[in-house]
């Protein structure tokens, strides 16, 4: 399974990413089920967002704070 | 190479030794265990208060409700007595003054004995005294409450076959309501609020005021006080075993399953608010991750050591939280700071030195009531 990872915009021009936590799955829905109801759930309403694989996030998180929100891609 | 635990695979286990959940709030508990004739009075809460026999009060093994031995008062000028301490000044909270009594002799009409006493009943004084007595023949367990010249109140029942069988007896101060119970059977309530009770008490087990036939006549055992609590507010079946020691474990062991979906609570009891309602044990470098959690639906990383952690349900009132980091540098402070919490989400942010600082193990618990 390749995990994947919430990433919206923030009211500061950064970038804030959801990392969904396992145990919040539910047992009848599908791992993509189950990322879509994260992001429902835990993207501020009215704020567009996108699902992205994990390994498109730097690990590399020196200027964490500069980091933007993609306008195509991450 | 040892793995550190997380805290979903620690179990913790189940105990078996019953205890008294109100052990804790035990000021004083005398079981009046020891050697015939010993002086040496031992009590067995966790303050070890100092209780002084005076007059020849002992330990016997002629009578005995518990543990083959009692407290033997002669009736002549035997007594008890415990100096001011913090832990028997009652103030305005509750209280339950239990113990069994056996009477060898019955006062005469007009005369009380006093089975727990704070201050002696002398006129104008501030006294808290449990007596029981004779009112023209009728014999009556009694408590009164007196301060400033009031008796802030008076509550009693009328008592029979007092005369050498064991009886327990019980004072009970709910806040608002004070009864007395005999046999476990509780008086009609009387209405009190106040904090009367007397400030710097010299206590007194026997002693009633120093005055020929005001002094107990039999035996006691298992005297025991309770601070805060009112143990009992209906009928009750009192204790068929010496009163316990300790807490016990059949009341620590909730047990966090493997796979974080549940707990198992004890026999004895357990208040929901002790218990945590959410947590989240993760990684803040690198690739963020979550370690392992309960009742979190995800975290979101805001930025270099900042992050929400929400919540899988919408609490009702807003959550107590407690976030911790690991702090293995000498010298250095670490920190996790809880900058705000909703009903739904907490955010929190990491600092090293006071610098927010991405860090490698984070842990945050939400107790709510």
């Amino acid at each position: 399974m390749n995990e994947k990872r919430i990433i919206y915009p923030t009211e500061n021009g950064g970038v804030a990413i959801i990392i969904p936590s396992i145990n919040a799955k539910n047992a009848d829905e599908t791992y993509d089920e189950f990322i879509t109801r994260i992001a429902a759930k835990d993207v501020p309403a009215g704020t567009s967002y996108k699902i992205v694989p994990v390994d498109d996030i730097p690990t590399d998180r020196t200027f964490r704070n500069a980091w933007e929100y993609p306008t195509d891609t991450l | 190479m040892a793995t550190k635990p997380f805290l979903s695979q620690i179990a913790v286990p189940v105990g078996t030794t019953t205890g008294d959940v109100y052990y804790p709030q035990t000021s004083l508990l005398m079981h009046f265990n020891g050697t015939n004739g010993s002086t040496t009075m031992t009590d067995n809460s966790k303050n070890n208060i100092t209780v002084t026999a005076t007059n020849g009060a002992a330990i016997s093994t002629a009578q005995s409700k518990f543990g083959g031995t009692s407290l033997l008062l002669d009736g002549t000028n035997d007594y008890l007595s415990i100096a001011d301490t913090e832990s028997l000044r009652l103030g305005s909270v509750a209280y339950t003054i239990e113990a069994w009594i056996y009477l060898n002799s019955l006062p005469s009409n007009g005369v009380a004995w006093s089975i727990f006493q704070q201050n002696q009943h002398i006129g104008g004084g501030n006294f808290l005294e449990f007596v029981v007595w004779n009112n023209s023949g009728t014999y009556y367990l009694e408590a009164n409450l007196y301060n400033s010249s009031v008796y802030k109140y008076t509550v009693n029942k009328t008592v029979t076959n007092l005369l050498n069988v064991w009886h327990h007896v019980a004072l009970i101060w709910t806040g608002t309501t004070a009864y007395v119970s005999f046999d476990g059977v509780l008086s009609a309530g009387v209405s009190y609020s106040g904090n009367d009770a007397p400030s710097t008490p010299t206590s007194y087990i026997g002693l009633y005021y120093a005055s020929t036939s005001y002094y107990f006549n039999g035996y006691i055992d298992e005297l025991r006080i309770t601070k805060g609590i009112a143990r009992y507010t209906s009928n009750f079946t009192p204790s068929t075993t010496q009163f316990l020691d300790s807490t016990g474990d059949a009341n620590s062991n909730v047990v966090v399953n493997s796979t974080a979906t549940g707990f198992a609570i004890g026999t004895g009891g357990i208040n929901g608010a002790q218990l945590a309602k959410a947590w989240v044990n993760f990684d803040g470098i690198g690739t963020v991750s979550i370690r392992d959690s309960y009742s979190v639906s995800s975290i979101t990383d805001l930025g270099t050591g900042t992050y929400d952690v929400n919540f899988s349900s919408t609490f009702s009132t807003i959550p107590t939280v407690v976030a911790s980091t690991s702090n293995t540098t000498v010298n250095t402070n670490y920190g996790v700071n809880v900058n705000s919490h909703t009903t739904s989400k907490v955010q929190i942010f990491c600092t090293e030195n006071g610098v927010t600082t991405d860090k490698g193990v984070v842990s945050v618990i939400v107790f709510r009531n």
